[in-house]
This record gives C-alpha cells, sequence and structure tokens, in this order.
C-alpha cells in the first residue's frame, strides 16, 4: 500500500451533458512515501487532470483515491477533499500568477494561515520558506509585481513549500525558466526529496529531468497509463517511445548510437555523469 | 464551475440554419422576439410555437441542448408565472384570498407569459448555438455600418466585440486555473459565512486583472508590430455573404407574420 494509490480511476468531464468528455480511464497508480515519481506523456495525455485528482480539486467519477489516510470516491463530500489538500501541495504551470498579496511575505504566509496556523507561525515558516527557494530577506516587503518573472515564481513556489506538505506536485516547474534557474529550482526539489523525505510528483517534458532525478515513470497516452517502472526501463527502449510521441533524453542517445556502433555497457546509461564514468575506462582500455 | 453555463454556446454541426448569414440570423431571431409580443390568442401562440419548434428541428441540434439553455432561466419564468396567476383579475374567481386570487384570466395570462419566454429563449438559443461567436460580431460590426455617418466608431466598437468574444474562454480557463491554484493553498469558496466567502474572492480578483492587463498590452503590441494601425482603410478576411437561403428565410417570416395577423383577426 504506498502513499498514495489509486484503484481503477475514471474521470470525465462534464458527465451528462452535450459536451462529455473522457479524460482519464481504468488508472491504476501508486505512489510509495518519499519516493519521486515522473509523470510523463504528450499534450492532454490528461496528466493535469490526475494530479487534479491527487489534490481533491476534482472527485473521481468511479473508482477511488487514496491518499495518506484520506479516501475518495466519487460521493465523497468536499469537506473531505478539503482535509485532503493539507497534506499536498501543488506547484502548477506559471504559479507566478496565483501571487496577489501586497508583499512576498503575506503573500507566501497566506497558505499556511488558511489551514489554520497564527500570524506568527504563518510569518516565520514564510521566513524560512523563503531562504529554502533562494531570496534574501530584503524581498519580504517589497511587492510581488515588482519582482522580475524568475523570482515572482520562487516566491510561488516558497507559497507552495510553506504549506509543508508530505507531497508535493510539480506541473512544470521550470517552464520558461533561463537555464541556472531550472536547475537550481530543480536541486532544491530533490534536495528537499532526499532530506525531508517529501514524496515528489513531477509532470514535465523534460526527459533529461526524469532521467536526472526520479525514480519511478509512469508514462500516461490518451488517459490511459500505457507504461510504468524505472527511468532505466522506460528510456532503454527508445522504438517505443518514439511510437508513443516522447523523446529520450539526449545522453540516451548518445548511448544508443554508441551501441550501434559496437559498444555495449552492462548498465544502460542516463545521466552525462553515468556515461562518462562508463565511456573513460572503455577508452583507458583501448589505448 | 462554468461548465454548467451553456448559453451563447456554439455547436459546429452543418445544417440549413447554421450555414445562413449571420446579418440575417441576428436580424430575424430579434424580430422574432418583437413578434412573439403581437400574439394574442391560443392560435396564434400555438402558430408560433410550430414554427420555433420547425425552426429547431432545422438546426439539427439535439433538443437536449435547447433545454440545457432553458434549464438556468426555470426560476424566473416560473415566479413571473406565478405572479402573472395570483395577481391577474378578470374572469371567473376560482380561489380568493386578500389581494391574491386564482381567475380564469389570470391563468391565460400565466400560460402566456410562459410561452412568451420559452419562445424567446428558444429562439435566442437557435442564434447561439448555430452562429460562431465571432461572425456574431462581424454581422453587428455590417448592422452597424450606417452608423459611421454619425460619426459612431463602428469598426473599433466591432474590434473590441471581437477581442472581448476571442477572450471569455481564455479568461474562464485562467480563472479556474487561479482558483485551482487557491484551493490548493486552502482557499475554501464554498463554506464559511457570506463575509468570508466574499474576502475568498479576493486572490482570484487580483491574479485575474494582473493577467487581464499584461495580456491587454502584449496584444496590443502585438497588433501595433504586425501593422495595425486603427480602424479605417482595412480589408476584411471574413466577408458575408447573403444567398438565396437567406432570401427564403426572410420571405419565411414575413409568411409567418402574415399568417400570425391572419390569426390574430380570430
Amino acid at each position: 500500500m504506498g502513499q498514495i494509490e489509486l484503484n481503477n480511476v475514471d474521470y470525465k468531464y462534464q458527465p451528462d451533458t452535450p459536451f462529455e468528455a473522457t479524460a482519464l480511464q481504468a488508472i491504476n497508480f501508486t505512489v510509495e512515501t518519499g519516493s519521486y515519481t515522473a509523470l510523463i506523456g504528450h499534450t492532454g495525455s490528461g496528466k493535469s487532470t490526475l494530479i487534479q485528482l491527487i489534490d481533491g480539486l476534482i472527485k473521481p467519477t468511479s473508482g477511488e483515491v487514496t491518499v495518506v489516510d484520506h479516501h475518495l470516491t466519487a460521493t465523497s463530500n468536499s469537506k473531505d477533499l478539503d482535509q485532503l489538500r493539507k497534506n499536498v501541495g501543488i506547484v502548477f504551470q506559471f504559479p507566478e500568477s496565483q501571487l496577489f498579496e501586497e508583499t512576498v511575505l503575506k503573500d507566501i504566509a497566506f497558505g499556511p494561515k488558511n489551514f489554520g496556523k497564527t500570524d506568527a507561525e504563518a510569518t516565520a515558516i514564510a521566513k524560512k520558506s523563503m531562504a529554502l527557494v533562494g531570496l534574501t530577506a530584503d524581498f519580504a516587503e517589497k511587492s510581488p509585481f515588482d519582482l522580475s518573472g524568475g523570482q515572482m515564481r520562487r516566491v510561488a513556489i516558497a507559497g507552495v513549500l510553506a504549506l509543508e506538505p508530505e507531497i508535493l506536485i510539480l506541473d512544470e516547474p521550470t517552464a520558461g525558466l533561463d537555464a541556472s534557474g531550472q536547475a537550481q529550482i530543480m536541486n532544491l526539489f530533490k534536495q528537499l526529496n532526499v532530506e525531508q523525505g517529501i514524496t515528489i510528483i513531477l509532470v514535465t517534458h523534460n526527459m533529461e529531468d526524469v532521467a536526472k532525478y526520479a525514480n519511478q515513470v509512469y508514462v500516461l497516452n490518451h488517459g490511459a497509463i500505457v507504461k510504468s517502472g524505472t527511468p532505466r526501463e522506460i528510456f532503454a527502449n527508445q522504438q517505443w517511445l518514439m511510437e508513443n510521441y516522447l523523446t529520450v533524453p539526449v545522453t540516451t542517445r548518445v548511448a544508443q548510437k554508441l551501441i550501434d556502433k559496437g559498444y555495449s555497457f552492462d548498465e544502460f546509461p542516463l545521466t552525462v555523469a553515468e556515461l562518462s564514468q562508463k565511456l573513460i575506462p572503455k577508452l583507458k582500455g583501448e589505448q | 464551475m462554468f461548465t454548467k453555463v451553456i448559453l451563447g454556446r456554439y455547436v459546429p454541426i452543418d445544417s440549413v440554419i447554421h450555414r445562413l448569414d449571420p446579418r440575417s440570423k441576428l436580424v430575424l431571431s430579434l424580430y422574432f422576439i418583437v413578434l412573439v409580443f403581437f400574439a394574442n390568442n391560443w392560435q396564434s401562440y400555438a402558430f408560433l410555437a410550430a414554427t420555433t419548434l420547425a425552426t429547431i428541428l432545422l438546426t439539427k441540434v439535439q433538443l437536449k441542448f435547447f433545454w440545457e439553455g432553458i434549464r438556468p432561466l426555470i426560476f424566473i419564468i416560473i415566479l413571473t408565472v406565478l405572479l402573472q396567476i395570483v395577481f391577474s383579475a378578470g374572469g371567473t374567481v376560482y380561489w380568493h384570498w386578500g389581494i391574491f386570487s386564482i381567475t380564469s384570466m389570470g391563468l391565460v395570462n400565466g400560460v402566456y407569459v410562459f410561452m412568451r419566454f420559452f419562445l424567446i429563449i428558444c429562439m435566442s438559443t437557435v442564434l447561439t448555438l448555430t452562429t460562431p461567436p465571432l461572425l456574431i460580431a462581424d454581422a453587428v460590426e455590417s448592422l452597424m455600418k450606417p452608423l459611421l455617418k454619425i460619426k459612431v466608431p463602428v469598426y473599433e466598437i466591432a474590434l473590441m466585440l471581437s477581442i472581448a468574444l476571442r477572450f471569455i474562454p481564455t479568461l474562464m480557463d485562467e480563472t479556474q486555473k487561479i482558483m485551482n491554484a487557491q484551493r490548493a493553498r486552502g482557499v475554501n469558496f464554498s463554506s464559511g459565512s457570506l463575509i468570508k466567502r466574499v474576502k475568498s474572492i479576493v486572490p482570484i480578483l487580483i491574479p485575474l486583472f494582473i493577467s487581464a492587463f499584461n495580456r491587454a498590452e502584449d496584444l496590443a503590441t502585438a497588433m501595433e508590430s504586425r501593422g495595425y494601425r486603427g480602424g479605417d482603410h482595412r480589408s476584411k478576411f471574413r466577408i458575408l455573404k447573403w444567398r438565396g437561403a437567406d432570401t427564403i428565410a426572410c420571405v419565411g417570416l414575413a409568411a409567418i407574420t402574415a399568417g400570425l395577423f391572419l390569426l390574430r383577426l380570430l
């Protein structure tokens, strides 16, 4: 039994209206406590619907969603959903569009206050979150609308981290950021995963990130889970990924080319570090 | 939240009505609304109901859609009909209490009011279900052209209308997205006191305003960089074409008008 469990879940948008559309079908999905799960699939495959189900923003049309010790079915009332949200934090795509308070500190403290923290507690948590995402104390009293896009993104992420969630869902958290910003933010999430044991679910189109950070991958296609496994298992079959409109990390592509030329690896390399580690002894041996 | 709203939605299928010129559809549906108020007896209402039903069938849109269009207004309809029944005097009195009374005239008036609502809603739903919003905007522009003579900025109004219509779905998506983000941060839109609920709108409204203004600025820059300099002296890509079917529709409605006035004499 994992921390998050979806049992035969279906989700339909606007059921019983002329505009009914099935978004998810017969989803079985398990996430273990402290794991780092990546959700991949091309646009419109149901990734966003799935993460909304996990946070109780929508109810399943049929089947059961279990998050920590909350169970959600089609007939659950909205009180149960509110309870569930305490455990889960979501960083939505372009989360800077959720900022609204007069100061950065107030905006970050907004979430904890909603979940019952006192003003003093919320402010303390907000300061901690600011430090986590790399915002110095002089940002605290600034208006979030005077900041740059990257800084706003950090404020928004700090606002989610301030909820102190056990489960953190990231929907393309680095979209539109520059290269160094992307690396910083992704490393922060990995650090939270390793040091504080926060369970992470990452929705992404960036296969390099999947290879580098995730330890479990689910592939969605047309509202159904078509494959799951470790990144190594998923990326080993490049042909299959291409057929499902997905790409593979550059490293694995290089490795595949080397295999085609006659090299062989005992274990398929995923990241640049792994590939170079395996190549160096081979190159030395050949000399 | 907005998924239940069907008013103003377009259903893209192909039918005789879908192919009509949006100008004729707009004018004819407005004309029909006026016409409904000329009906004054059972026969004329039955006649108009039959023509409405015929039009609905011609659109090939499922009847379910029209029902969805009426449903949100059902409370207003019932309230008006009830007031009409209870407060109308005349004819045989069936029930009487203080200022309230149910009379034969009151019942008849109630049915008439109900029919008026029903027919008008159905016909306007025909217009919106069969015409894409942008074409309605084009039709409005075309029909307003004579106002250019009295210096009404018709082209600017038409552009505003097109942009506004284009951004309704975008802003709705945006609202839903922001609501989800704030709900994930613990805002509760559906419980608590009235004041608390009103306060919970702030975290939606402020981001929404900001994103709308940002979008407007970006759009304006993009339009200027593509050579937009104002309404006049621009060509039109979507050209409205008056076809035989439009003339037939107008003749048809003229015949219906004639029929209605004949029935009034009965």
